[in-house]
């Protein structure tokens, strides 16, 4: 009899709890937070944000001896940030979606992204506003996305390249065209693998220009030239420059960053005359 | 992945069939053509299909009249009809250049040349009568470069042909009662036949169509027809199933490699490798003779003697033989009313090992088949109270099958019993190959008569074994894990046996045995012969109501006070990891004289707060319910706070008294449940507890003491 009547208020109990949903990060039942796809409060309040970026340079939370060394005189892109620090918890998000293939995590990235995004804008118009325009008409927001390209063989084994998603994920909520202005043109092995001197060295021809992208930064170019709405809006320096967002999971040594963004300016610079601002956001900052 | 499909008149019928490398099933039915109807006709539909589209296509094929006069027009509406919308979907992505999202359609897709199914008949197809020349198409065919897995040299000469077969039988003698995803594959050959590691494709192709090695699709829809649905499921979706683990896929994705904007894929066993629906997934039973059953009739007596069992063991062992020596019956565990568990799965077909070498009309098995009467593995319980000596009860067990030539699993939740077990079986059986797997374990592809594994990696085996011990049935994985019971299922042959290890049944399995439903063998009485502890009660606020007023503590600090005195080491189990730190203070401040140390699985210290424990440095261990099992401290006591809490449910209420008195020195131990009220789990702990040692002394089991 007992057991019956337990079994009874049993379902009642079950009937009246709260709905909860499984955490996708820490597989815990609770409340999931609404900011965060499929997270719980805990794993949320977790994360280590970089709210303000402590290099100006390479985005890192902490000091950063790399950025003083001397040849980082002549990088190509302007300045990276990253919505999070390199944390064990936050490599081991990073392994579950890129190297288990845990898609769903792709949401939770791009949202989190999206969020330094935002802060990204505000950082860099604050900056251009410094100069003495209405901070209204500095708006800062890139002309056009890419992402960092993976090889054909990892893209067939692994199935997706986590900077192309994170890339489209922005671009559909920033309403900003995403452009593949890359190709990986040789497999050079995980990076994951090797020291400092090496990924510089294996990075030197890993990418090649995209002609399909290309013509759409000419149809871009041809745009501002009829309309040349671009002079109204921009500073005598930076007009005509095409401000490129370039999209990475990880920022480690700055290695791939800065090869991608030198080959896509000169390709630019090359082919249409025109300048390039390269700005470089990345999930996490190691 | 992608991959060639093509439909073949067998003589008697139509078929829809997938090839890995096309020039091998053109050879393989050129050489088999006679058995093939007059009008022998291959028609060559894609030369790269999405792999879930090719199975769907497969699953959906119904023969219609006048077929063999139909025009390669003909056969591509009969696709577009059967895969939907699916099939002409890829062909929208590639558009969109410079939107907000689209690009990756193109990128996705442009790797291979023809990559959508799309209904156009631009794609190389052909048709062809097997029995008239060849057209040019399979000529080109032949002499195709190749690449991306399949073999190099042109296949057609007869030394090639030769070496293929050759690989072929290697490729599926490795692959014997294994269930692994391509890239598992890749990572055993690379181990164990270097030279086919990355170009096993064509190998596979020709096991295949031999009928040794099914080629499966990690994720795929129930090929079964849904008859006895009713009407109040109507309206369920139908998510596709991951063929390694059974459970329900509903993530989709976009995916490279098949270039489908929604290639389903497995979350619940990405741990691992990542199972999805164009992912190749290749089986192959173990076949081979079942071991002969003929151990009954070994005497309890020889049994006890040779193994150094108690009566009681003996007793138990005997039982199990017994049950190993029966024949395997006709139908289902599932059907004896037992539906929960082992959970039945939904078997697909496998491959028939039989069919090697006789390319029979049907060439391979149809990739889906069922029979409803097939014989199923039979399960058997052994119920040993805590401490009473499981690990030697199978050594009897593990022989009878060993010795019959039997290939054997024994299945524990947790590593660091694999890993203490295996000297321990490597000792008992010294010329048997013994394989340890665990995650990161270095003997991961190799083959033994003897396994010893982690649950989770039996999702890699086939119809492996024809005895499956699975340790600690109760315990965290296997609870309420319907993955892990249906691999559990197909790990084991169809007429092989299952024994399930448990201190503490789960409900439903107890009273089966006390119905009688269920084939079973207590051991009632630990190895010292002498009773369990039965647990006391003492009444205590609730912990959180104690931390804030000590005071109300001392009912249970005087209890503990009187264990310390009697120099024993003493367990103190809390519900909540929250409560540990604050009850540790709490503790030392009274207990000044002795050591108390607090530890949970948030501790990075456990393992050596244990050891310090069992070393009789700590005295006093207040801890969780993960030191609920496996924990052997001689002389201790156990004290339960919160015992009425819902974590604690009948079964860790009877795991944790179980920690007391296990050695023969102390074999008294004191067991203490501390709540504010008597809940059903405790009653129901303690009286499973009195039971088993009331069934031990009626047996005489029990030493007089």
């Amino acid at each position: 009899m007992s057991a019956l009547s337990f079994a009874f208020t049993h379902f009642i109990r079950n009937l009246l709890t709260p709905p909860g949903d499984i955490c996708l990060t820490c597989g815990g039942k609770s409340r999931l937070v609404r900011n965060w796809p499929g997270i719980c409060q805990r794993c949320a309040d977790g994360i280590p944000w970089i709210d303000k970026a402590r290099c100006l340079y390479c985005g890192r939370a902490f000091g950063c001896p790399d950025c003083l060394r001397m040849e980082v005189r002549d990088r190509a892109f302007i300045l990276n940030r990253s919505a999070v620090q390199y944390s064990d918890v936050m490599r081991e998000w990073l392994a579950q979606y890129k190297y288990r293939g845990h898609e769903r995590y792709a949401q939770l990235l791009i949202r989190m992204m999206s969020h330094t995004l935002v802060q990204m804008e505000r950082e860099i118009s604050a900056l251009h506003s410094g100069a003495g325009q209405p901070a209204s008409k500095m708006r800062w927001k890139p002309d056009m996305i890419t992402f960092v390209p993976v090889s054909t063989t990892r893209l067939m084994e692994r199935g997706f390249n986590q900077a192309q998603v994170l890339a489209e994920g922005l671009g559909k909520i920033h309403h900003i065209p995403i452009v593949p202005l890359l190709i990986r043109s040789e497999h050079t092995g995980k990076q994951s693998f090797k020291t400092r001197q090496e990924r510089i060295q294996s990075m030197q021809h890993a990418f090649v220009i995209d002609p399909e992208g290309l013509q759409f930064i000419n149809s871009i170019r041809l745009d501002w030239s009829t309309r040349s709405k671009r002079s109204l809006t921009g500073t005598p320096q930076s007009m005509g420059a095409l401000r490129i967002l370039l999209i990475d999971d990880i920022y480690t040594t700055g290695s791939t960053v800065n090869t991608c963004s030198g080959v896509m300016q000169n390709a630019v610079q090359h082919y249409y005359g025109l300048k390039t601002e390269i700005f470089s956001l990345t999930w996490a900052r190691s | 992945m992608r991959i060639a499909v093509y439909a073949i008149w067998n003589g008697e019928a139509w078929t829809i069939k997938r090839s890995l490398d096309m020039r091998v099933d053109v050879l393989w039915w050129t050489q088999t053509a006679d058995l093939l109807g007059s009008p022998g006709r291959v028609v060559f539909l894609a030369e790269a299909m999405a792999f879930s589209l090719a199975v769907k296509l497969e699953q959906g094929f119904g023969e219609q009249p006048g077929m063999k006069s139909w025009d390669l027009g003909k056969w591509n509406r009969m696709i577009c009809e059967l895969l939907g919308d699916e099939g002409s979907d890829n062909g929208k992505r590639g558009a969109a250049f410079g939107g907000h999202a689209g690009i990756s359609g193109r990128r996705a897709g442009e790797t291979r040349s023809g990559f959508t199914f799309g209904c156009d008949s631009s794609q190389r197809q052909w048709i062809w009568d097997i029995h008239e020349t060849a057209p040019e198409a399979v000529h080109l065919l032949l002499a195709e470069q190749t690449g991306a897995g399949r073999m190099d040299a042109a296949i057609h000469t007869a030394n090639t042909a030769e070496e293929l077969s050759r690989q072929a039988a290697l490729l599926s003698e490795l692959l014997q009662g294994r269930s692994l995803l391509a890239a598992e594959v890749d990572a055993l050959l690379q181990e164990s036949a270097p030279m086919l590691a990355g170009a096993w494709y064509s190998a596979a192709q020709l096991a295949s169509l031999q009928g040794r090695l099914a080629l499966h699709a990690g994720v795929a829809a129930d090929a079964r027809p849904r008859w006895g649905r009713g009407p109040l499921r109507l309206g369920r979706a139908r998510h596709p199933r991951c063929r390694r683990c059974g459970s329900e896929s509903v993530s989709r994705t976009a995916c490279a490699a098949c270039g489908r904007a929604d290639c389903a894929y497995c979350e619940a066993c990405l741990a691992l490798g990542r199972s999805r629906a164009c992912s190749l997934l290749l089986r192959s039973a173990a076949g081979g003779p079942p071991a002969v059953r003929g151990a009954a009739g070994q005497s309890t007596a020889a049994v006890r003697g040779r193994w150094g069992l108690s009566a009681a063991q003996g007793d138990a062992a005997c039982a199990a033989l017994g049950f190993l020596a029966e024949p395997p019956r006709r139908g289902s565990a599932a059907k004896s009313g037992r539906a929960w568990w082992p959970l039945m799965p939904r078997r697909a077909g496998r491959a028939q090992p039989g069919a090697a070498g006789a390319p029979s009309g049907q060439g391979a098995p149809s990739a889906v088949s069922y029979a409803p009467e097939e014989t199923a593995p039979t399960g058997f319980l052994l119920w040993a109270v805590t401490g009473a000596g499981k690990t030697e009860m199978i050594f009897p067990l593990l022989s009878s099958i060993l010795e019959q030539g039997g290939r054997v699993l024994v299945a524990t939740p947790r590593r660091d019993v694999v890993l203490e077990l295996a000297p321990r079986l490597a000792k008992a059986f010294g010329d048997t190959r013994i394989v340890t797997l665990y995650g990161g374990s270095t003997e991961r592809w190799q083959a033994g008569e003897l396994t010893l594994a982690t649950t989770h990696q039996l999702m890699r085996f086939y119809q492996a074994f024809d005895l499956v011990i699975i340790d600690e049935l109760d315990a965290f994985p296997y609870h309420n894990d319907p993955m892990l019971a249906f691999a559990a299922q197909n790990a084991c042959k169809p007429d092989g046996k299952f024994v399930y290890l448990s201190a503490t049944p789960p409900r439903p399995l107890q009273k089966e045995a006390a119905r009688g439903t269920l084939i079973h063998a207590k051991v009632p009485v630990r190895f010292h012969g002498h009773p369990l502890p039965v647990p006391k009660r003492i009444t205590l606020k609730s912990i959180e109501q104690c931390l804030r007023q000590p005071l109300l503590l001392k009912s249970l600090t005087e209890a503990l006070r009187q264990s310390l005195e009697r120099d024993a080491q003493v367990f103190l189990f809390v519900s909540r990891i929250r409560h540990i730190d604050p009850l540790v203070t709490v503790l030392r401040r009274i207990f000044s004289a002795y050591c108390v140390e607090g530890t949970s699985s948030e501790d990075p210290l456990r393992a050596v707060k244990v050891t310090s424990f069992r070393q009789r440095e700590i005295r006093l261990l207040v801890t969780t319910t993960i030191l609920e099992r496996g924990v052997t401290v001689p002389r201790s006591d156990v004290f339960i706070a919160d015992a009425d809490s819902g974590l604690f449910d009948e079964a860790s209420l009877v795991q944790m008294a179980g920690r007391a008195g296990r050695s023969s020195e102390d074999p008294a131990g004191r067991v203490v449940f501390a709540s504010p009220q008597w809940t059903i789990s405790q009653k129901r702990a303690v009286k499973q507890i009195m039971s088993m040692n009331r069934i031990a002394r009626k047996n005489g089991y029990l030493k007089d003491s």
